[in-house]
């Protein structure tokens, strides 16, 4: 057999330090989850009367500010008055501003759950607050575009950004180890 | 389980006991302990980052999967090789493979092969990306042979040619590789 030529011998002298690359902290997450591919499905009974609570509370107050006005009003629905419009202009504002935040949660979201089906509902109760949403901003641009209502509207949208980041951080901590979610045991190298 | 009875006795068999247990926290250790090793293991046989990535996560699910299967008869980190080793050639072939054919033996490939050594100083930086650089046939077996540890009966095992083939690519291999490194020299003055 040959003799082991220079770049031979230079090679394995050196091996281990040929090891120069170093892996993307992120893998363990994705290993943790496919060894515990359930992990989320603990955690969804719990999110789910989260959610419906979240629903009775925002039905209740869009129900509540609807009578309210409704009553104020002599059961009969005003022109927004001129001061109104200021109102109006600082909403659409706002909503621009969450509206393009709680998409960007949505959408690392969507990357995040892709081919869970556990949490399938999680879609459905966000499309059933968007749909009370539009139901209370409709009400707001034509006929009361008082503080009180855009408040309203302002607490809903942070409302569903508040559960997508809860989802999240439930995702985040389903990657880490069992021990360290406990905050019982610190890992030692 | 506990320590094995026979075989190897593996310095992180502690850590193997508990990981047979499903603890979290172990899988983790060990994960720490091997997973720079694998990483650049598969790299080197991949060529690029998001397959070794990928390799990297599968194996590492594998090995926890199949632990049980793990008999202490060698290393551990050579039994996670091997599965290391297994799923980054699967996910070349999946590229096609295409082994160049031999189209002669090798006495006057290897005569040529000696001659050069002299004029070069080797740099394991500068080796590693003239390895990165190979055409892929040549960089696995290559880095099979010289910094995996297999022979030219294992490689040629698991890459599906024959051992002279093996031998032969490796000659090429280590050619190409010497005239990559004279450019690298020449271009960094």
């Amino acid at each position: 057999m040959q003799d082991k030529d220079e770049l031979e011998q230079f090679v394995t002298a050196n091996k281990e330090q040929f090891d120069l690359a170093e892996p993307n902290d992120k893998i363990w997450g994705g290993i943790a989850n496919e060894l515990e591919p359930v992990a989320t499905k603990k955690d969804a009974p719990q999110m789910l009367w989260y959610w419906k609570a979240a629903v009775v509370v925002l039905l209740a107050a869009v129900t509540f500010l609807m009578v309210d006005k409704f009553t104020a009003s002599g059961g009969l629905i005003e022109e927004p008055l001129a001061e109104e419009m200021s109102q109006v202009d600082t909403f659409k504002d706002m909503e621009v501003f969450y509206t393009s935040i709680i998409n960007k949660k949505k959408e690392r979201l969507n990357e995040e759950l892709k081919g869970q089906e556990a949490l399938n509902y999680l879609e459905a109760d966000i499309a059933e607050l968007d749909k009370l949403y539009q139901e209370m901003r409709e009400f707001f641009l034509e006929n009361q575009s008082s503080p009180e209502v855009m408040d309203r509207l302002m607490h809903l949208l942070r409302q569903r950004l508040h559960l997508i980041n809860s989802q999240l951080d439930i995702l985040e901590k389903n990657k880490l180890p069992e021990e360290i979610k406990n905050n019982n045991v610190e890992l030692s190298m | 389980m506990n320590t094995l009875e026979t075989g190897y006795q593996n310095i992180h068999q502690p850590i193997i006991d508990r990981c047979l247990l499903g603890d979290r926290a172990a899988q983790y250790e060990l994960y720490k302990l091997y997973s720079k090793a694998m990483y650049n293991t598969a790299l080197r046989i991949t060529g690029n980052q998001m397959d070794a990535e990928d390799v990297l996560q599968e194996s590492f699910v594998n090995a926890f999967r199949k632990l049980k299967s793990y008999k202490g008869t060698a290393s551990f980190g050579s039994w996670l090789k091997r599965i290391v080793v297994n799923n980054a050639i699967n996910l070349v072939n999946k590229r096609r493979l295409e082994v160049e054919p031999l189209e002669s033996h090798g006495v006057e490939e290897e005569l040529v092969e000696q001659q050069n050594d002299r004029d070069l100083t080797y740099d394991v930086t500068m080796v590693n990306q003239g390895i990165m650089l190979l055409p892929e046939g040549y960089r696995m077996v290559l880095s099979l042979y010289l910094l995996e540890g297999y022979d030219h009966k294992e490689i040629g095992e698991v890459l599906g040619i024959t051992e002279s083939t093996s031998k032969s690519q490796f000659n090429r291999s280590k050619k190409k590789l010497r005239e990559i490194l004279k450019e690298e020299l020449k271009y960094a003055g």
